[in-house]
């Protein structure tokens, strides 16, 4: 019933190839497929089509988020409810975008395009599934098994929180507000992990970083080393954040987007009790160890 | 210069160039690093025959539905052996578990894939054949065990055309030394699949005329099939507990020692392969380990090779050889004389 998880992210890039490389070479992502102007990337346990789609553009931004549903009908109910909030929505049939089947596509509120889709073409993970091993051998770079989240930035975080809950069916596990009692910051999620969705104050359509999962603190060590090892600038971490306790490193894929490799956190059920940050506590809510933020971290989206 | 800005394109754009330059058609495919998945993938999208499409070469990381059994069934000698070295062995034996079978608790043999196993154990052990040699075939007297025999005498003789080897295959012999492990009933000494039959036309007498206390042989066999209709292990249960009515782990040890003493005595110098049962085989490695190593796949062998003129031996299962000696068996304890049955002590020392 409802949306089930991130199904892609797709970034414009201003050079595939380069973008292509560090995403093949350093984090270890596999090309599913090409076409024109874009290549198509997927984790290795990922068995969707794609995860991450790069897009050449003029300009390095974000082009939308995908989510994909649990059954088909959830496609019309969420098309129904999204239009009665008065967002238009557009169908995009079979066969135009690749390796997906009908879906539907609006803008929200914060000002993103949003992409909801429940037939996607299976490609298959590296693992069998047939008394697979536990690991993968032979994945170049940092080889996380799949991609986790994405934050984005809204001007009106609570707007825009309101929608992605009332009308998504997003459940809030954590939220940070102003002295004012307003939300800077929202942490959403529908499959059971700390976020898979989250806004912080910004301006609209923008886009903070997506993030892989690693699956454990081991991975996120190993990580960093490979990024130091190919000259990957570090936005911030290895750390750890107090909001949604997951173990974390920043850093910027070649063209300025921001990347992240999160593991850790907690599994909240839909009865999850949402968990409150207070803006004199936003050091430690986001980065616990170092107690503060650094102004690109807080500045810099694409 | 700020250290976003780089004078030289970053390495990894370098290998990802290199490794894009090399235009990947469907005839290399098999060597690309490409993920089979993905390949596979690839070609529907593009229509590819099925047929027409690269068969890649086998590996064990990838396709590993019979993984683990294939690692603990990998030929154990990681040197082959020269002439003079094979001729210090006299008799080689392989006691062979049976294939997969339609059931342990009757008669019927094996499955389809059972004898398909058999036939491929006749193939694999048809390599170690030497010429001039002579093989011999044993079985326990149970179908399944005879017919992995039969299926296994026709993978040696299929494998030895294959591979050139010029050597005599015996007929099959049933040796009583190397049956399965036995049950005291009412009627005698059974094999535990014979006395299977008894034991459920009792069991069913009892629960019918509500007899009252069940006698312990029923008591301890039922546990025994119970052990295994549930999905456990009723061998390990034969190994480790005690049973009064089951024939004990280490007399079926004894009893391999004598039958592959006697084929020693027989005809030195051959090659013997016994098709038999998992338990008294799992018994015998235990003995000759130290430790349980385990039950023994189907078709799956331990190896005895009397080395020294028949005075020690190699014990060969899963890797791992073992030097034994060869028991001189009139020379040990007797168990079932004297006082261990329980009914000779005298008064003074109870």
């Amino acid at each position: 019933m409802g949306i089930l998880r991130l199904g892609h992210v797709d970034v414009t890039v201003t050079d595939l190839d380069l973008a292509t490389a560090y995403y093949t070479e350093v984090m270890g992502l596999v090309v599913v497929e090409r076409d024109a102007d874009s290549v198509y990337l997927k984790c290795w346990d990922e068995t969707d089509h794609h995860s991450l789609r790069l897009v050449y553009a003029p300009r390095v931004g974000f082009d939308l988020m995908s989510f994909k549903v649990e059954r088909e009908d959830d496609l019309s109910d969420l098309e129904n409810a999204v239009s009665r909030y008065g967002f238009p929505v557009q169908r995009v049939s079979k066969g135009e975008s690749v390796g997906q089947g009908e879906s539907i596509r609006f803008a929200t509120p914060s000002g993103h395009v949003m992409e909801l889709v429940h037939d996607v073409e299976k490609v298959g993970g590296l693992l069998p599934k047939v008394n697979p091993a536990p690991f993968v051998t032979g994945v170049p770079g940092i080889a996380p098994p799949r991609m986790d989240h994405l934050l984005v930035t809204a001007e009106e975080v609570g707007e825009a929180t309101t929608f992605y809950t009332n009308v998504l069916g997003f459940r809030v596990t954590e939220q940070l507000l102003d002295g004012n009692g307003h939300q800077i910051g929202t942490w959403m999620e529908r499959s059971h992990s700390p976020h898979d969705l989250a806004v912080v104050a910004g301006p609209n359509g923008g886009l903070h970083h997506f993030a892989f999962w690693l699956d454990d603190w081991e991975a996120v060590r190993k990580a960093a080393d490979t990024l130091a090892y190919n000259g990957i600038q570090i936005d911030v971490g290895p750390t750890r954040h107090g909001v949604t306790r997951g173990s974390t490193i920043y850093f910027f894929d070649p063209l300025g987007t921001r990347n992240e490799v999160f593991t850790g956190g907690y599994r909240p059920d839909p009865d999850f009790p949402t968990i409150t940050w207070t803006e004199d506590n936003i050091g430690r809510a986001v980065f616990y160890y170092e107690g503060e933020l650094n102004d690109r971290f807080m500045k810099v989206h694409t | 210069m700020p250290r976003t800005e780089r004078p030289d394109a970053p390495a990894y754009l370098a290998r990802y160039l290199e490794r894009a330059g090399r235009s990947v058609t469907h005839e290399e495919a098999a060597d690309d690093a490409t993920p089979l998945y993905l390949r596979r993938f690839r070609e529907r999208r593009e229509n590819v025959d099925p047929f027409e499409s690269r068969v890649p070469s086998y590996d064990g990381q990838q396709i590993n539905t019979t993984r683990g059994w294939a690692e603990v069934t990998r030929t154990k000698e990681i040197v082959p052996e020269r002439r003079e070295q094979a001729a210090q062995v006299a008799t080689d034996v392989y006691f062979v578990r049976h294939g997969e079978t339609q059931g342990y608790s009757s008669e019927s043999g094996l499955t389809p894939l059972g004898s398909w196993q058999s036939h491929r154990r006749g193939q694999e052990i048809a390599r170690r054949v030497l010429d001039g040699h002579t093989v011999r075939i044993a079985c326990a007297d149970t179908n399944r065990a005879r017919q992995t025999a039969e299926h296994l005498r026709r993978g040696l003789l299929d494998g030895m055309s294959l591979f050139g080897r010029e050597a005599t295959v015996g007929e099959i012999v049933a040796y009583r030394e190397f049956q399965n492990f036995g049950v005291a009933t009412p009627e005698g000494l059974r094999d535990v699949t014979s006395a299977f039959r008894l034991y459920a036309k009792e069991l069913e007498a009892f629960e019918r005329t509500s007899m009252g206390e069940r006698p312990g042989w029923l008591v301890e066999i039922d546990r025994f099939w119970k052990i295994q209709n549930g999905g456990g292990d009723p061998i390990t249960h034969w190994l480790t507990m005690p049973l009064l009515h089951f024939e004990p782990p280490v007399s079926a040890v004894r009893r391999f020692w004598a039958g592959l003493l006697r084929i020693h005595r027989e005809t030195p110098g051959n090659s013997v392969v016994v098709t038999t049962h998992s338990g008294p085989i799992r018994a015998f490695a235990t003995w000759a380990m130290g430790y349980d190593p385990g039950e023994p796949f189907n078709t799956e062998f331990v190896r005895v090779r009397l080395i020294d003129g028949g005075v020690t031996a190699l014990v060969l299962y899963r890797n791992r050889v073992q030097e034994v000696q060869v028991p001189d068996l009139d020379s040990l304890p007797d168990w079932w004389s004297g006082t261990a049955t329980g009914r000779d002590v005298a008064e003074e020392v109870r």
